[in-house]
Parts: structure tokens; C-alpha cells; sequence
């Protein structure tokens, strides 16, 4: 049922992308990302694709794979653009229907601001399928670190964040199981009027919560049972490992979105 | 009702990296009234196999047939509805589906939502209750508010009052104490005496099928590997053995005593006062025929 959703989603491989220190992937993806909202000529979203693109390249998930992922976020973007397109009232009047004119200049900003959007998810998609949720949150708790000084509760954050990320599949499982078993019962989620699919949704939502909660309630037993009591001096099973992939792809990234901000306006 | 299963195949999400193949080429028969068990270990496909049978999943290829209902890769999600008022499913820790405020409520869920008489279903609740093992008094509680065992009853309460013509339990017994295992298991034989309702009972507990099912079916890696009366499977001990299944400790017993003195039961699923009656037949038989020898 929840199949298609690949946000979040990890997908184990050897590519060059899978072999990056999460750390690099991460600052990269930062840096990409403000670089993305930096630009706003088609010559700088031209290079920023093209980068993506090669990355993409690097990272052997298949294309259909992708695709799939990309399906839900297409209708968001759709409506960003026809919102841009619609209501942007620069350069010729293309078509004029009713109260709504077309202008020129509002598809091009329609166009703009959708292929912007794509290109935050295309990336950040690849970030997350190429990198285990552990290794991410582990690099989000290092580069959080120096900011403890200022009150900042790094380890806290991450651990919050690993949990969370490590509890999606499992809810998406219970809301499955749920479904199925209220469905069993003669609920109906996908049909009837709006009553009776308010009425099945209750059905799924008040055993969804009652489970969450008592199942945060036994991890933190569990937990606590384990000795844990935060960060302090706690040592790491896995090492983040620096290597020449992350340097190479840190002063790619950055020299090129560097390139782009001075002169690519 | 009659249940036929003609090469049914299921793959999960297909033409991805995760793509696993749950059943394959399944072919099975559910006669009218029978009580069957489907036994094999974790991942070998029994739950996705009875998921078909009210239309919570759909065939990747094959077809089976529901008491006259057909259901093929290509039916319609909507004509599955009228296969549920026919079929009720327990799942695995039912107590996970308990919502509304008061248990009477929540037995009534699904009665409502498949269209049966409320006037008619509230004067049967108190017969329905105590057949659970639960009485009146709990029909104004809140479920969450009652024991394990209890929220177990009220959910399995609430699948019996749709009256399905075709029962499906999936591991109804797992996380009970022994006890409430087997008001649990004595619960659905009556059920299936009173009413004649076809049942299919998965489980891994050899025990339970031992004592229940005329029929067994034995899965593995999403195809079926045995198939047949319980004595004949349990004769196949070596192979139970190498799918991680245990012949159940009474029949090892009476298997056992077979052995030594050359008695035979008549069924392997005797209760322990049964087969000593048996025993003392089997002497008493072996005593006259010693005289008539000598």
C-alpha cells in the first residue's frame, strides 16, 4: 500500500555515492541546496541539473526506481506551477480566459519554480537513498557537535531523528496491518461517502496512536533498562571514515556553486 | 462455504529491488464446513495466502474461488466488499484494532458496517459475550481499560458477530498464557460445531492442529509441502523436522507407546484419557486372543 513511497527510503548498493562519508554527503547536499535557491537564470539551473545528473549517474539506483518516487511529488509541483503561471502578471499576454490571463512571463517563473522544486527532491532523494539512516544521523550529530556551545543538545537531536527515521517503517507497517484488519471488519477506506471514510479512519487512527505510544513507552525502558543516560562519554560501534571520494566531491560542490553565486547572474 | 485455490501466485512489490515472490503456483481445495489448519514457519506465505480469501490481497496470477465468488488478478477492488460480509478474518494480536469508546461499540463495528440489524445484534451480545468467556458487565467498559486477555475476546467478539460463513484465524492463540490458549482453541471448536462454519486456522503450533483440524496443510518458501489428514503428516516426521516443525509431545507419546507394544490408535489426537481407554481395550484384546491361541 505504501510501496511507492521511496522519501526516506534507503536503498543498499556499492556505487561511488553509497562509499561517501555521510558527513560529505551531507555538507554537499547543504551546499547544493543553498546554491539552488541562490540561482535564478536558466544558464545556473542548466549546470545545477547537469551536476545533479552526474551524480545521479554515480549512484546506480535504477531509473525507474526514481521515477517511481518522483510520481507524488510531481502533482505538488504541477500546482506550484499553475499558481506561478496564473497569478504572475509579467511580459506578454499569452491566452486570456475569463477573469485569468496567461502571461509569459508568469510560465517561465511557473517553469522556474517547478523545476526548482524537482531538482530540492531529485537531490535530497539521492542523499537518502544513498546513505543508511545511521550513517546520516551519526554524521548530523558530528557536524551538530560544535554547536553544543551555544545550548544546542546535538546527541539528543540526532538520537530523536534516528528513532523517528527508524520508526517510519514500522508505523507504515501498523497503519497496513490496521487498515487490513479494519477492512476485514467492513470498513471502508477507498469508497463511500465522506461519513464512512471519516467514521474508518477513527477505526485506524486511534490504534495507531494507542500503539505508538505504548511502543515509545517500551523503548524507553528498554532503553533505560540498557543503562542508557545520554550522550555523555558515550563511544561510537561505527566510525565515519574520511576518504579521497569526500574531498574530491567537496571542492567540486563547492567550488562550483562558489563559480555560480559570483558569476553565474 | 467452499474455498478452491488454482495456482495462485503473489509478488510483493514487484520490478523493484525488493521484490519477493510470497506464493507461488498454490493449489488448494477448503471444503464446506471443514476446519483446516495451515501450518509452516515465519515468511513461508500462510498469512498472504488467507489475505486472499476476503480480498485484502489480490492474486499476481491464478485464481480461487470463494463460495461461488471468483477472484482473479484483473476483479474489481469494489465486488471484494461483498466477499467480506461472507468472510471474517482474525488477525494476529486483534486486540491491535480495538477503537471505539465502549466494548459494545466496538463488537458492533463491523455488524454495522456490513449492514446487519442492530436490534437483532444487541440481543444476541450477551449470548455472544459469554461464549468469548466475557459476560454483560463489560459491554459499557472501555476495551482499553480491560486485561491482554480481554481486549483479545472483545476483538475476536467482534469478528464472530459479523457471522461469517467462512472463518479465518491468523495465530489467534500467540501471546496468551496456556490457559487462555486453550479457552481459545475450545472456543472456535465449539464455534465450528454450533454453527458449521468452514474454518482455517494458521498457526505454528503443531499442538493446536493437532487438535483441531481434520485437514493440514503444510507451507514452505510460499509454496505447499505437504498436504493432508494431521496422522499422515505426523508420520512424516524427518521432513516436518526439516522445516523447523515439531510433531506435537502427545502424539510423540502415543507414537511411542505404539512402538514398544505394538498398539495402534485410532487417531493421534487423542486426549490422555482417551488413549489409556484405548490401551486398555488393546489388552484386554490381546488377553482373549492369547487364550484363543492357547
Amino acid at each position: 500500500m505504501f510501496e511507492h513511497v521511496i522519501i526516506g527510503q534507503y536503498l543498499p548498493g556499492r556505487s561511488f555515492l553509497h562509499h561517501m562519508d555521510a558527513r560529505a554527503k551531507l555538507g554537499t547536499v547543504f551546499v547544493f541546496v543553498f546554491t539552488i535557491f541562490m540561482m535564478d537564470t536558466w544558464f545556473g539551473y542548466g549546470v545545477l541539473w547537469a551536476a545533479a545528473l552526474s551524480a545521479y549517474f554515480l549512484s546506480g539506483v535504477s531509473f525507474r526506481y526514481m521515477r517511481k518516487g518522483m510520481v507524488p511529488i510531481f502533482l505538488l509541483i504541477l500546482f506550484t506551477f499553475f499558481l506561478h503561471a496564473l497569478f504572475t502578471q509579467e511580459g506578454e499576454a499569452l491566452v486570456s480566459a475569463g477573469v485569468f490571463t496567461l502571461y509569459a512571463g508568469g510560465v517561465e517563473q511557473g517553469a522556474f519554480i517547478g523545476l526548482r522544486l524537482l531538482l530540492l527532491v531529485f537531490v535530497t532523494s539521492l542523499l537518502t537513498l544513498t546513505t543508511s539512516p545511521i550513517d546520516l544521523t551519526d554524521a548530523l550529530e558530528q557536524l551538530l557537535t560544535p554547536l553544543k556551545r551555544i545550548g544546542i543538545p546535538a546527541h539528543e537531536v540526532a538520537l530523536m531523528m534516528s528513532i523517528a527515521i527508524r520508526f517510519i517503517p514500522t508505523l507504515l507497517q501498523e497503519t497496513e496491518k490496521i487498515v487490513k484488519a479494519q477492512t476485514a471488519r467492513g470498513a471502508s477506506f477507498h469508497q463511500g461517502s465522506f461519513k464512512t471514510r471519516a467514521q474508518a479512519f477513527t477505526a485506524l487512527l486511534v490504534p495507531l496512536f494507542v500503539r505508538a505510544f505504548k511502543r515509545a513507552e517500551d523503548l524507553a525502558l528498554a532503553m533505560e533498562a540498557r543503562g542508557y543516560n545520554g550522550g555523555e562519554g558515550r563511544s561510537k560501534l561505527r566510525q565515519l571514515i574520511w576518504g579521497w571520494r569526500d574531498t574530491t566531491a567537496c571542492l567540486l560542490v563547492v567550488s562550483l556553486s562558489a563559480l555560480l553565486v559570483f558569476f553565474g547572474k | 462455504m467452499n474455498v478452491t485455490i488454482q495456482q495462485l501466485s503473489h509478488v510483493f512489490m514487484p520490478n523493484t529491488p525488493f521484490e519477493t515472490k510470497a506464493l507461488q503456483e498454490v493449489t488448494l481445495a477448503f471444503p464446506e464446513g471443514s476446519f483446516s489448519a495451515v501450518i509452516g514457519r515465519t515468511g513461508s506465505g500462510k498469512s498472504t495466502l488467507v489475505q486472499h480469501m476476503n480480498g485484502l490481497l489480490k492474486p499476481s496470477a491464478g485464481k480461487l474461488e470463494i463460495g461461488g465468488q471468483v477472484i482473479h488478478p484483473k476483479t474489481k477492488r469494489k465486488t471484494l466488499n461483498t466477499l467480506r460480509r461472507k468472510v471474517g478474518m482474525v488477525f494476529q494480536y486483534p486486540e491491535h484494532q480495538l477503537f471505539e469508546e465502549t466494548v459494545e461499540k466496538d463488537i458492533l463495528f463491523g455488524p454495522k458496517n456490513i449492514g446487519l440489524s442492530m436490534e437483532k445484534m444487541k440481543k444476541k451480545l450477551p449470548q455472544l459475550l459469554e461464549q468469548v468467556g466475557l459476560d454483560e458487565s463489560f459491554l459499557p467498559r472501555s476495551p482499553f481499560d480491560l486485561s491482554g486477555g480481554q481486549m483479545r475476546r472483545t476483538a475476536i467478539a467482534g469478528v464472530l458477530a459479523m457471522e461469517p460463513e467462512l472463518l479465518i484465524l491468523d495465530e489467534p492463540t500467540a501471546g496468551l498464557d496456556p490457559q487462555g490458549q486453550e479457552d481459545m482453541m475450545t472456543l472456535f471448536q465449539e464455534w465450528h460445531h454450533v454453527h458449521g462454519t468452514t474454518v482455517i486456522l494458521i498457526t505454528h503450533q503443531m499442538e493446536e492442529a493437532a487438535r483441531l483440524a481434520e485437514h493440514v496443510i503444510v507451507m514452505e518458501e510460499g509454496q505447499v509441502s505437504m498436504e493432508g489428514r494431521p496422522q499422515e503428516i505426523y508420520e512424516r516426521e524427518s521432513e516436518l523436522k526439516a522445516l523447523d516443525l515439531d510433531i506435537p509431545e502427545r502424539v510423540r507419546v502415543l507414537k511411542q507407546i505404539e512402538e514398544e507394544t505394538g498398539c495402534s490408535f485410532s487417531s493421534y489426537s487423542l486426549s490422555p484419557e482417551e488413549a489409556v481407554k484405548e490401551i486398555r481395550q488393546f489388552r484386554t484384546l490381546q488377553r482373549t486372543r492369547r487364550k484363543v491361541d492357547v
